[in-house]
């Protein structure tokens, strides 16, 4: 029992990330038909923010990075999305793969390619015990502002004008427009908040493993995208459900392979997820605005 | 025989041109042999991924994963027994011939890629997209770890270096006709055509599946190939070789080159392969008398990513602009028209007249007897068809103005024009004497014109207090917001009673209503309407017309277009007449009834 109830929190937290991750590729994808493999970039840039600044506090440093994140994110759709605007998806999603990998080398030629170590929020990462449990603080940080961050975008969405105006947006870009939406403001607030959630990623994934590398993008992004297809492509609650679903099926997989089969868990995880398509092609929530769209 | 030549000059003159640019390298020294056959190696590879990525409009990102498979099948083939037993002894005592290799190389990654296609291409293309990159992922850590086949991160070494610049070359030869064949079957017919709106080709039950498959499986054998000289050229390889940067370094070559032709996948290619030996060299530190570059790594990565984004951003369907080499067509290609950029910068100097016509049209606008919206000698373009050709129509205030015509007549163009969401080729839109035209959607709501477009596109998963609050976006002065909304509420009650209630759940009639409420909420000054009662029930059509009959009543400005000729004609004004893109004749309803011509063609009544 007390096993299991371990594998839980695992999971959570671990689905907890991806969630993260495939929320931050599919607001962007809702309001402008970009999948943004650049995201996975974003996640690195607060990663080296943590490297290279320094600050009194842990606050003052999180804080710097999550602002610098966010003003990244929105330049990086001013300079390369915002030319290809309303042109193709695959268009769009090859424009990103090249601003990715862009920065991926602009990094490696910068920085240097070796991975460099992070310690922050170190303190997290010990453990407390519950019964016979025993809980890493940093577990519960992760789920808990996850959770924090859910809230507040749906109450975002939900209930502001801008919020509003997002969904109107994502479902029908052309016909909020025409009511006097403004596309640059909608697109930015996607931007920004994509960026938000990269940086906050950014700050649970440094924590976990302590080190920042130019590639460390592809990890996030690759989680991402299989999020997003086991939960839908076009719907935010598909995506953050499908950043559960892998999330559990990872430790699932984590526990119950055999040992030599162990470095396979990714392979596994996707194949999978690749079975489980052939029950579901759309998804586990299918979307009606990717009908209409792809 | 002359006919088949001109039929097929394309790979004709494509092989020519590697032809030629192989013998120029390979009379050169060892190093320029080297960035030959790699280049050969690219080619085949960029090829195998344009057979499926050009034909079907989907993007791989794990074509390179094939390259894999058949690098590690010829590997196995071709090392030799002794190399086996010293450092693999648990490889199968097997030894052919570099060609039977090669073969086997690309039929093994073809049978991997017909398994994996049963669940991806059920998918959607962006969806299947993102599949492909997982493969990809798949493939390196089973290369990774899997050592008894693949020797694992360190990779596998001692295969003989059997590819010369000289078989590389025959190689591509090859491939470059089977992706010109393939290209000319039903096949990829079918798939090209299936390319602009996947959606539609479903819904019609065209089977992309097996197109689809069809063009993968060949794809993956050709990359398969691909990977099998890659691995007969230098001997030794690990994982690495086979992930994200060479994924990125294919792409960018067919996104450079243009994905849409088989001539895009070959002179991007020979474009990208100058680009980065240039480089490579600069990146080793090169002297060029005055300028010493210092050693920089990855500095080939991000010219390349560069080059790759300078394509997409400013001539989208890449160097080749998405057609194919002939020598009929090169001298068209070499023209500054085609070589002209496609996007933000043209969009740029097409609109410098338009901003002097608005100057002059400012000029212009202090007269006193301006009508509310003039639209004169307006001509819309949708590619090289012209949808309106040189109209003109004048909206005075408080005045209902019909637009009539069939099918393709214009009409919803010229209201997506006047709205803002079509760039018009030439001609003017003003309103009171001040031009919309280059501005966009969003401010033309606040200068007071509103639409409802064809289909109502209501926000389905909204309520309707959302869709209603939306409305209101346009509205500057937010004291008048809740005054307005009281205001259309009180003239369509039906929303009140749905206030709270997602909007997909009302009937088509008052999704109408809704829709025009919500245009009346931004305080129009003038109101365009495209086609209210289509698709309605009778009953709903005359609801819809009493409720323009109201808004007439109380004053609201509308420019109304309808299908439903004779229940408009009634209602307007005045009403114009278009046909094919041009108005044929316009007047009140007495008028128009006078006239024999239109009375029958429009209005079914006989004079």
């Amino acid at each position: 029992m007390t096993e299991v109830l371990q594998y839980v929190i695992d999971g959570a937290a671990l689905g907890s990330l991806y969630a993260l991750f495939a929320l931050g590729i599919g607001l962007i994808f809702g309001i402008m038909n970009l999948i943004n493999f650049a995201h996975g970039e974003l996640v690195m840039v607060g990663g080296y923010v943590l490297v290279f600044v320094s600050a009194p506090s842990t606050i003052v440093r999180v804080t710097l990075m999550i602002v610098i994140v966010i003003v990244f994110a929105l330049v990086m759709e001013r300079v390369a999305f915002r030319p290809v605007r309303g042109a193709r998806a695959d268009t769009l999603l090859v424009t990103s793969f090249a601003v990715s990998f862009l920065l991926q080398s602009l990094a490696i030629v910068l920085i240097g390619a070796l991975q460099k170590s992070v310690g922050i929020l170190s303190s997290l990462n010990e453990s407390f015990t519950v019964g016979e449990l025993s809980i890493r603080k940093l577990d519960v940080f992760t789920v808990a502002v996850t959770a924090g961050l859910l809230a507040a975008l749906v109450v975002f969405l939900g209930r502001t004008r801008l919020g509003v105006q997002m969904r109107a947006a994502a479902e029908d870009f052309r016909m909020a427009r025409a009511l006097g939406v403004r596309a640059n403001t909608v697109i930015a607030t996607a931007f920004a908040l994509s960026g938000l959630l990269a940086a906050v990623a950014a700050l649970i994934l440094v924590a976990q493993t302590g080190v920042v590398s130019p590639t460390m993008g592809l990890t996030v992004v690759l989680a991402a995208f299989i999020a997003t297809i086991v939960g839908g492509l076009g719907s935010l609650t598909g995506a953050v459900l499908g950043g559960y679903v892998l999330g559990a099926l990872t430790v699932a997989l984590q526990a119950t392979l055999p040992l030599g089969y162990r470095p396979y868990r990714d392979a596994f995880v996707f194949a999978i997820v690749v079975l489980v398509l052939i029950l579901r092609p759309q998804g586990l929530i299918s979307s009606r605005a990717v009908v209409e769209r792809v | 025989m002359r006919g088949a030549l001109k039929r097929h000059s394309t790979p004709v003159v494509l092989i020519a041109l590697v032809t030629v640019v192989t013998m120029l390298g390979a009379l050169g020294s060892a190093v320029l042999q080297t960035t030959v056959v790699t280049m050969l190696i690219n080619l085949i590879l960029v090829v195998g991924l344009y057979v499926f990525v050009g034909n079907s409009g989907v993007f791989s990102f794990g074509q390179i994963g094939f390259m894999a498979i058949g690098a590690y099948t010829a590997a196995t083939l071709r090392i030799p027994e002794t190399t086996k037993n010293l450092l693999y002894p648990t490889m199968p005592d097997v030894e052919v011939p570099s060609i039977v290799a090669t073969l086997v190389a690309g039929g093994a990654a073809a049978l991997v890629a017909l398994v994996i296609a049963v669940p991806l291409m059920r998918l959607s293309g962006l969806v299947a997209s993102l599949g492909t990159f997982a493969f990809l992922n798949i493939v390196y850590i089973v290369a990774s770890n899997l050592d008894e086949v693949t020797g694992g991160s360190t990779g596998l070494g001692g295969v003989p270096a059997s590819t010369t610049p000289y078989t590389a070359l025959i190689w591509t030869i090859a491939v470059i006709l089977i992706a010109w064949w393939f290209q000319q079957t039903s096949i990829s017919l079918r798939l090209r055509g299936s390319r602009e709106d996947e959606a539609a080709a479903r819904a019609i039950g065209i089977g992309i599946t097996r197109e689809r498959t069809a063009a993968y499986v060949l794809s993956a054998f050709i990359t398969g190939i691909g990977g099998g000289l890659f691995a007969q050229f230098y001997g030794t390889f690990n994982p690495a070789a086979f992930f994200v940067a060479t994924t990125f370094a294919t792409v960018a070559m067919l996104v450079v080159g243009g994905v849409l032709s088989l001539s895009g996948a070959v002179v991007g290619t020979i474009f990208i392969s100058l680009l980065s030996e240039g480089l490579l060299r600069i990146e080793a530190g090169w002297d060029f008398g005055l300028f010493v570059f210092p050693e920089t790594r990855g500095l080939q990565q991000v010219a390349i990513a560069l080059a790759m984004l300078a394509v997409l951003l400013l001539r989208p369907r890449g160097l080749t602009d998405g057609e194919e080499i002939a020598p009929t067509r090169i001298r068209r290609l070499l023209r500054w028209r085609s070589l002209r950029p496609r996007t933000m910068a043209e969009r740029a100097i097409r609109r410098l007249p338009q901003l002097a016509r608005r100057d002059a049209a400012t000029e212009t606008g202090s007269r006193a007897d301006t009508p509310l919206l003039a639209v004169e000698n307006l001509t819309v373009h949708y590619g090289n068809v012209a949808a309106v050709q040189g109209i003109s129509l004048e909206v005075e205030e408080s005045e209902l103005v019909g637009l009539i015509g069939a099918n393709g007549a214009g009409k919803s163009t010229t209201l997506a024009t006047i709205a803002g969401f079509l760039a018009p080729a030439s001609g003017r839109v003003e309103l009171e004497g001040r031009s919309l035209v280059g501005d966009t959607p969003e401010r033309i709501v606040r200068r007071g014109v509103a639409l409802v477009p064809e289909g109502r596109h209501i926000f389905g998963t909204l309520s309707v207090a959302e869709n209603l609050q939306l409305g209101t976006t346009a509205i500057g002065d937010r004291g008048l917001i809740d005054e307005t909304v009281e205001d259309v509420l009180e003239r369509f009650p039906v929303l009140r009673r749905y206030y709270r209630s997602s909007a997909a759940k009302l009937s088509g009639g008052e999704q109408q209503q809704l829709a025009i409420a919500r245009a009346l909420l931004s305080r129009p000054r003038l109101l365009l309407l495209d086609e209210p009662s289509l698709g309605l029930a009778p009953l709903m059509v005359d609801v819809v017309f009493d409720t323009l009959a109201q808004l007439r009543d109380s004053g609201t400005t509308i420019l109304l277009v309808e299908q439903n000729a004779a229940a408009t004609v009634e209602l307007a004004d005045r009403t114009y007449v278009l046909r094919t893109g041009r108005i044929v004749t316009s007047g009140t309803r007495e008028e128009l009834l006078a006239s024999t011509d239109v009375a029958e063609a429009y209005l079914g009544v006989r004079a």
